[in-house]
């Protein structure tokens, strides 16, 4: 179940917040959370509720173990190793389709499963990881973990939440109506960008990548790319939400795309929590094993998305980028200008990362060489014309929507705005809820329509 | 002296802040409008609450008319542990949806604004499920009609010459796969000819009576994306008859 089902979204979801008001206590809400996170992850499978469990249980009793040792000076390295050779059978395990029965009406469970479990065993391992380092102590409430490790919110899209951080609400949270709203309101957003602006981009990109045309090479891979980015951004901005309605706070999963290099400017921004835990593992190790570390990392990383020998290659080629960006680029883009900054960021990033689109090597090669003109048929197809023309202004708004600096322009004005007076701050107010009720009024026909088969 | 002395109490009599009060004053002022600020923050999370329940339960309580919604279901540890439990209850709650056809319509209508040159397809509620009607169609819908319409007068026409009343039965398959419902046409001409055409799934049936009497009224049911055809399939239906 994925929060676009409309069982999930109109059916679960109320009932397990309305659930949980029932009583204050933190157990109680995390009694509720659980049964419901099983409930999603169960939906068919029911198998997956006992990995789950053997798995929490694993982490549990290896990071006590860890920590018993460590007090009685031995190494506790090894357990630390099977713990992360553990979470790699879990991961393959998982996504062998275990968690899902069927597709969802948008075709996302394809995109997501992998992550979802990729976010899965990282979380698990991190908790065993920081075991290791000292920097928590090993939980003795098993249910504690459990709640850590199951809560549904962070399983599509991440984030990779340390349980040090997340100790402090599990044990105590309190709910406040701004941060219910707060949560609310960017459900809604992550909805809308899922549901609405995704699926026109893929439509747009389908037509594209029939590599029939030029523009359609070109158009194809950015709003693939474009879908791409707006799918795991609403994810993100959904459970980012859903954690506020429950009671919890962490750092959001994405930020504004960047023009500070591929690494930093693109795929740093798609994923902060996860490239900040790799970026600690490296930071442990020894200077001559870094590199190579780099690039293990980034190739699992990319075969975690797909398990496909295309996303592999691409995975060494980012690591070897990254490489190259850390020791020979750090400064120079640092002074580069803005617009260097910028062609070298995406120019890379698109070739990179537009061939992951393609369906195996031989056609990212014709991909590649269609960019260019050659092999194409025509300039621009009929079906890519239409594609675009038919969606031009939900394109338009997903353009404004990724230039930071605009954005970032227009939210400070209108916190100019607000700030004025208490009325300039209740019309917008009022603007903001008109259009999130008519945005979150589209989403439920969307996926209603989507839903309801002809 | 008196003057000054009320003047003095008059000045006396104002009140001069002090400094703490002061601070608390706009520390009060602050309070309010946080106060007033949260009052909007409500104003959004209940308004949208309220939607998101509303939506629930009309999508809980409320079903489909016409649409088929109950699966056979049966909880036993076999389908629950096999996933076909669930998968069922999520199936009949997607085929009980209320409003389909117009939620279909709803996004039809949204889809349009999303740029250029879209076409809205009218979806229409049917016994059979759901059925579209592009602007084509009912194009097609309108010619087909009126083609209908003249070869029942061009058939009354023939037969005026013969005095005796005659009836005839024609039965024609309906080559397309969707079926539009059935339109009713009422039109009253010069003549004495009553054209009767009803269509069902699979047969249409077109009986023309010629009279005398000066007024005609011509009732033509006709299913308008279905095209007639009068050659082969109508001798065949003769000679099925025959």
């Amino acid at each position: 179940m994925v929060y676009t089902d409309l069982l999930f979204f109109l059916c679960v979801l109320p009932f397990s917040v309305l659930l949980s008001f029932l009583d204050r206590s933190t157990e109680y809400k995390n009694l509720i959370l659980i049964l419901t996170s099983l409930l999603v992850f169960s939906w068919g499978k029911p198998f997956a509720v006992c990995l789950l469990f053997l798995t929490t249980a694993a982490e549990w009793i290896i990071a006590r173990w860890i920590e018993k040792n460590k007090e009685n000076g031995v190494k506790t390295s090894v357990p630390l190793i099977v713990d992360a050779i553990i979470n790699l059978i879990v991961f393959f395990a998982f996504t062998s389709k275990f968690l899902y029965i069927n597709e969802d009406a948008f075709g996302f469970l394809k995109a997501l499963s992998s992550v979802g479990v990729m976010f899965y065993v990282l979380r698990g391992f991190s908790y065993v990881y920081d075991v290791y380092k000292g920097k928590i102590k090993a939980e003795k409430n098993i249910f504690c973990l459990l709640t850590y490790m199951c809560a549904y919110f962070f399983m599509p899209v991440g984030p990779v939440v340390r349980y040090g951080d997340m100790e402090p609400s599990i044990r105590k949270r309190s709910l406040t109506a701004t941060s219910m709203n707060e949560g609310l309101n960017n459900f809604i957003y992550g909805l809308g960008k899922s549901v609405i602006i995704a699926p026109v981009l893929r439509k747009i990109g389908d037509a594209g990548l029939n590599l029939e045309d030029i523009i359609g090479c070109w158009t194809g891979a950015v709003c693939m790319l474009g879908f791409a980015y707006f799918l795991f951004a609403g994810f993100c901005d959904m459970s980012w939400g859903l954690a506020k309605i429950y009671g919890f706070d962490f750092k959001k999963n994405y930020r504004n795309l960047g023009v500070c290099g591929v690494y930093e400017g693109v795929i740093k921004s798609c994923g902060i929590s996860l490239y900040e835990f790799f970026e600690e593992i490296i930071a442990d190790l020894p200077q001559k094993y870094r590199k190579i570390m780099i690039i293990i990392l980034s190739a699992l990383t990319a075969i975690m998305f797909n398990q496909s020998l295309l996303f592999l290659l691409i995975g060494f080629i980012v690591g070897l980028v990254i490489i190259f960006e850390k020791t020979n680029l750090k400064e120079k883009l640092i002074t580069m200008p803005t617009w260097i900054k910028f062609i070298y960021t995406y120019l890379i990033s698109f070739v990179l990362f537009g061939g992951l689109f393609c369906d195996g090597f031989k056609n990212w090669g014709k991909w590649f060489v269609g960019l260019f003109g050659i092999s194409n048929k025509y300039t621009l197809s009929v079906s890519v014309k239409y594609a675009m023309l038919n969606n031009i202004f939900v394109v338009i708004i997903a353009v404004l929507m990724i230039l930071a600096p605009l954005k970032n322009k227009l939210i400070q004005k209108t916190e100019r705005y607000a700030e004025k007076s208490v009325d300039n701050y209740g019309k917008l107010s009022i603007i903001k809820t008109i259009l999130t009720a008519l945005l979150l009024i589209a989403c439920i026909i969307v996926i209603t329509s989507a839903n309801i088969q002809i | 002296m008196k003057e000054e002395k009320v003047n003095s109490e008059k000045i006396i009599d104002e009140y001069i802040m002090p400094a703490d009060c002061e601070k608390s004053e706009q520390e009060l002022e602050q309070i309010s409008i946080e106060e007033r600020k949260s009052h909007y923050t409500i104003i959004n999370f209940f308004s949208l609450v309220i939607i998101i329940l509303v939506a629930a339960a009309v999508f809980m309580l409320l079903t489909g008319e016409k649409r088929p919604v109950k699966i056979d279901n049966p909880l036993t540890l076999k389908t629950f542990l096999s996933g076909e439990y669930v998968k069922n209850l999520q199936e009949s709650y997607v085929k009980s949806l209320p409003y389909p056809y117009e939620l279909k319509n709803a996004n039809e209508k949204l889809t349009y604004i999303y740029g250029i040159g879209n076409k809205v397809e009218k979806f229409k509620d049917d016994n059979d499920g759901l059925v579209i009607i592009s602007d084509e169609e009912i194009e097609k819908e309108k010619i087909s009609i009126k083609k209908n319409e003249e070869k029942a007068l061009n058939n009354d026409s023939d037969e005026q010459d013969s005095e005796a009343e005659e009836t005839t039965k024609k039965k024609t398959t309906a080559k397309k796969k969707t079926e539009t419902g059935s339109q009713r046409v009422n039109t009253t001409t010069r003549r004495t000819t009553t054209a009767e055409t009803t269509t069902t799934d699979e047969t249409t049936t077109l009986t023309t009576t010629n009279n005398n009497p000066p007024n005609v009224t011509i009732k033509i049911t006709v299913p308008p994306s279905i095209t007639y055809d009068y050659g082969d399939s109508v001798a065949e239906n003769d000679e099925e008859e025959n």
